[in-house]
């Protein structure tokens, strides 16, 4: 991890000024005082331009090239996109979508992010919240702009992002010899997926109920057509109700106030990888005062719940998660203390404005 | 939880009983010889590497003839399994089209080897293939699909936790989605993969320590750490820290012959053994042959009988920069118990790891249990029990 990330607790004061181009605001949900976001998400309706909150489009641009060549702005931090614009997987997803039925074609919105190949004077931040383990090809310019590149899926030897990409198989000596890959390996962040931003909204308005915990496991989530960790843990959960232990499971949706209530009511809650290893299930139970239960990462994380002080990890072989939840559970006073322990963890740093500031804190040194 | 381990498992001793079907026909077609050398009279290798040298003497060079011999006796039933490597390039990819520059006054010949493999395209329907993927990469390589599809299993040494990350760009555009997953046919293919280890050669080298030796230093690491892997320059940093702080790190700075690295491998309590292009590692299995206790970074992919922690071996998160000093650091503050471990890591080894035996055995043996519904007639019960390899974290 690099040193920028010791860093957490410098103030940043006055707060940035962001220029945002990507399919979320996550940086204006932080800073919404001075932030500009623009909107490269095809299906986005909502529009403020008081408020800083654009729809990309033709008409925006000078608007939007004038600002990246200013000076006023501190950062400018671009969300990345797993299709180039131009490539028939990106026009198609355009074209053939439910808004197109009521004439809205947005072919000129997902250009957004290519406007940093203009000339920008403010830094340029990359954000990669992508389920998979490697750098779009989409993104190389976006990496090779960027003075720190944030990646959620992150591998612990970070050669691997480039592969089947910037590489055809996995990079070789060869590769990482060569001085330029060392250097945009160099801007290479970790990055939390944290709390989603609508159960965070919520968590703001209202309080997270803090039930007396009546559940020894929950699970809520994707099974059929997920991962296979999922479908494997999920047969070793629920033999555990043999044993007595009281297990609560939801296939559907639910809405968010009986979600965090059965969090909550829950000791533990399980939080297997879905497409990628982190998921937001990992922080929502920690934010309830549970303890997630996950299988062991296979990614490089910043600022992780740590194996016995905030979650519990398994490995995904049969048998590991049965271990280690009955031991966990003959040790309930200590799950307690791991779930108060984790809920303080998410609170200071994985919360979406906690990992925003982490975000302009790291970019404030560039 | 070691000491209930070792008291279930019993005294330290080989895994090498199980015995497949003497009469049993196998073709091993690819750029390793595992099966050949374990079961030499019942097998016939043919060679497809570039370099025509294989690790066996009787091998068979792939040729055309040879093609149209092959496939007369499959079509007359005369082989009963066909084992196939994968290579991690196509045939077309410049990096096998060197073999063919190599010999430039035989360019037909050499194409036409390192095309072997691809030519099992054309093999018969009905003849078992078991197929192995040994390589650093976690994807199939598109010109290796066409084995998972006519393979009844499908061994893969970096084998995602997700296993459907698998198809990552090469079956699929980007990350299969849940459309993908959903079809029948792909999780048929699903179903056939198997992880499988690195695993570690039986040589008169790496055997050569056979008694508990004298320990010298804490810990010893022969890495190579000039950029290989993020992994191994994080951890040089803190092992040249904790060095400063009295623990004995023996730093190999050049390559050793590999009996000396065997050797001074075994007078260290711990052997850091990070990992490199892939997870898996030589080093993992080495280490405990030398009777040393492994330290490895927490593993990113589905393992074959792991080294289990704090049985077989330790395990350090990369990304907590302590994480490895604090293992290294209470690991050595129990030195009877890590003499147990080693002891208890080197017959795991011995009785899971060791090419070619048992390696072949799971190969053969899971194949042929597969192609008979769940277990083979003419296997010892042990093979048919090792088939069901994945039961690994047992009470």
């Amino acid at each position: 991890m690099s040193n920028a990330t010791d860093r957490e607790h410098l103030s940043l004061s006055p707060e940035p000024k962001i220029i945002e181009i990507g399919a979320a605001p996550f940086m204006w949900r932080a800073f919404p005082q001075t932030t500009q976001f623009y909107s490269t998400w095809p299906d986005e309706r909502f529009q403020n331009d008081e408020r800083g909150f654009h729809i990309f489009s033709l008409k925006q641009l000078p608007r939007l090239t004038n600002a990246l060549q200013s000076a006023e702005f501190d950062m400018v931090v671009v969300h990345s996109s797993a299709f180039a614009p131009w490539t028939l997987n990106s026009v198609g997803r355009t074209l053939f979508n439910r808004g197109a039925l009521e004439g809205h074609l947005p072919l000129f919105r997902r250009f957004g992010q290519q406007m940093i190949r203009c000339r920008v004077t403010a830094p340029v931040i990359g954000l990669d919240f992508d389920d998979a383990a490697v750098v779009a090809r989409a993104d190389l310019f976006l990496l090779d702009r960027a003075g720190l590149y944030f990646k959620r899926e992150l591998p612990p030897d970070y050669w691997r992002l480039f592969a089947g990409t910037m590489h055809r198989s996995i990079p070789t000596p060869r590769f990482r010899s060569i001085v330029k890959n060392q250097k945009r390996l160099s801007k290479i962040r970790p990055i939390s997926l944290g709390v989603s931003a609508a159960i965070f909204a919520w968590a703001q308005a209202y309080r997270v109920p803090n039930f007396e915990k009546s559940v020894d496991v929950f699970f809520a989530g994707r099974i059929k057509n997920s991962s296979i960790v999922r479908q494997r843990g999920f047969e070793e959960l629920l033999s555990l109700k043999a044993d007595g232990y009281v297990i609560d499971v939801s296939d559907q949706r639910l809405p968010i106030d009986e979600y965090l209530a059965r969090c909550a009511a829950a000791r533990v809650v399980w939080a297997p990888e879905g497409f990628g290893w982190q998921t937001f299930r990992q922080y929502e139970a920690a934010l309830c005062g549970s303890v997630p239960l996950c299988n062991r990462p296979t990614i490089e994380l910043h600022k992780p719940l740590v194996h016995g002080v905030h979650a519990l990890y398994y490995d995904p072989e049969p048998g590991s998660l049965r271990k280690v939840l009955s031991g966990a559970l003959a040790e309930r006073e200590k799950l307690s203390m791991f779930g108060a322990a984790a809920r303080d963890h998410v609170l200071a740093y994985h919360t979406p404005t906690a990992i925003a500031r982490y975000v302009a804190e790291c970019a404030s040194v560039l | 939880m070691w000491k209930s381990h070792f008291k279930a498992n019993g005294p330290n001793k080989m895994h090498v009983e199980p015995l497949i079907p003497s009469s049993l026909r196998i073709l091993e077609i690819g750029a390793h010889a595992e099966i050949k050398r374990a079961f030499p009279d019942q097998t016939r290798l043919f060679w497809t590497y570039y370099k025509s040298r294989a690790p066996v003497p009787s091998q068979e060079l792939f040729s055309l003839e040879l093609a149209w011999r092959l496939w007369r006796d499959l079509r007359a039933g005369k082989i009963d399994l066909i084992v196939a490597w994968c290579s991690p390039y196509s045939p077309w990819n410049f990096r096998e089209l060197k073999g063919v520059l190599r010999a430039p006054l035989r360019p037909l010949t050499n194409l036409v080897r390192i095309i072997g493999v691809q030519w099992l395209r054309l093999v018969p329907g009905a003849i078992p293939i078991v197929a192995i993927d040994n390589e650093d990469s976690r994807v199939i390589a598109r010109h290796n699909l066409f084995l998972l599809d006519r393979a009844k299993c499908f061994f893969k040494r970096e084998l995602p936790v997700d296993r459907w990350q698998v198809f990552q760009r090469t079956g699929h555009a980007g990350l299969p989605g849940p459309r993908f997953r959903r079809e029948g046919k792909n999780r048929t293919l699903i179903r056939k993969l198997h992880p499988i280890s690195l695993g570690v050669s039986g040589t008169e080298d790496s055997l050569l320590i056979s008694e508990f030796p004298q320990k010298v230093t804490d810990i010893f690491v022969g890495v190579s750490a000039d950029g290989l892997s993020t992994v191994r320059d994080q951890g040089i940093a803190q092992l040249r820290a904790l060095a400063k702080q009295g623990i004995i790190v023996d730093f190999a700075e050049h390559r050793l012959e590999y009996r000396a690295y065997m050797q001074r491998m075994s007078h260290a309590w711990l052997s850091w053994s990070p990992e490199g292009l892939g997870w898996d590692c030589f080093r993992h299995y080495e280490a405990p042959l030398a009777w040393s206790v492994p330290i490895m970074n927490s593993p990113t992919i589905a393992r074959y009988m792991p080294l289990l922690d704090g049985v077989h071996g330790f395990y350090y998160q990369p990304d907590d920069k302590r994480s490895l000093a604090q293992v290294i650091k209470s690991a050595l503050a129990d030195k009877v118990r890590l003499e147990a471990m080693a002891t208890e890591a080197r017959r795991h080894v011995l009785a899971f790891h060791l090419k070619p035996r048992p390696f072949a055995d799971l190969i053969v043996g899971t194949a042929l249990a597969r192609s008979h519904g769940g277990a083979y007639p003419g296997l010892t019960s042990a093979v048919n029990l090792t088939t069901s390899h994945e039961q690994c974290h047992r009470p």
